[in-house]
């Protein structure tokens, strides 16, 4: 089968952002939360494939 | 679709302490004080970092991203910090400069870098990147 070619990458401007510093602790815990069930889902899908 | 496909994908980290743009040639950078370590001279240290990101994007839109600096001590987060990515057009490549202000490291060790990407309330991590503190205490 013939490999799928991407469109080349249009290279844009530099943009200097400054980042927005979350202390908000409703937001912490829910991104807390997420890293939590991300780890949990990349844990599992590394043992599946290490058991296949 | 999953939500790491329709998320920008992350091809380059950089840590270093300032980033500017060419005043002469569109495209071109200056990355100063790249770096993989802190030399701290007394520990809890702070320092001022910038993040160098090349996002690419096969959609264009607006993403919104998460950076976090992780302990990997004790696997906590000692900073969250918010920025959005914007893509002008389909298949861009966008370099930015994310200032994370003065982070604090509050001992030697290893710490990482984390950057997410969230489309229609899921996150997916696109991109982890190592930095070390080592004391110079004397």
């Amino acid at each position: 089968m013939r490999k799928k070619t991407q469109p080349p990458l249009r290279v844009g401007r530099l943009r200097i952002v400054v980042g927005e510093i979350v202390t908000d602790p409703t937001e912490i815990a829910a991104m807390e939360k997420m890293r939590k069930r991300l780890k949990t889902k990349r844990r599992n899908g590394s043992n599946k494939r290490s058991s296949a | 679709m999953a939500v790491v496909a329709l998320t920008p994908r992350v091809r380059t980290i950089v840590v270093c302490d300032d980033i500017s743009a060419s005043m002469t040639e569109d495209r071109v950078f200056t990355l100063e004080g790249v770096r993989f370590e802190i030399l701290a001279p007394a520990l809890p240290c702070r320092t001022s970092l910038f993040l160098f990101l090349a996002l690419s994007s096969p959609r264009k839109g607006v993403f919104p991203g998460r950076i976090l600096l992780i302990d990997e001590q004790n696997e906590k987060a000692l900073r969250y910090i918010k920025f959005a990515a914007e893509f002008e057009e389909d298949n861009q490549l966008m370099p930015y400069a994310v200032d994370l202000g003065a982070c604090d490291f509050p001992s030697d060790g290893l710490y990482r870098f984390e950057v997410y990407f969230s489309i229609r309330g899921a996150e997916a991590l696109k991109g982890e990147h190592p930095i070390t503190v080592i004391c110079d205490e004397e």
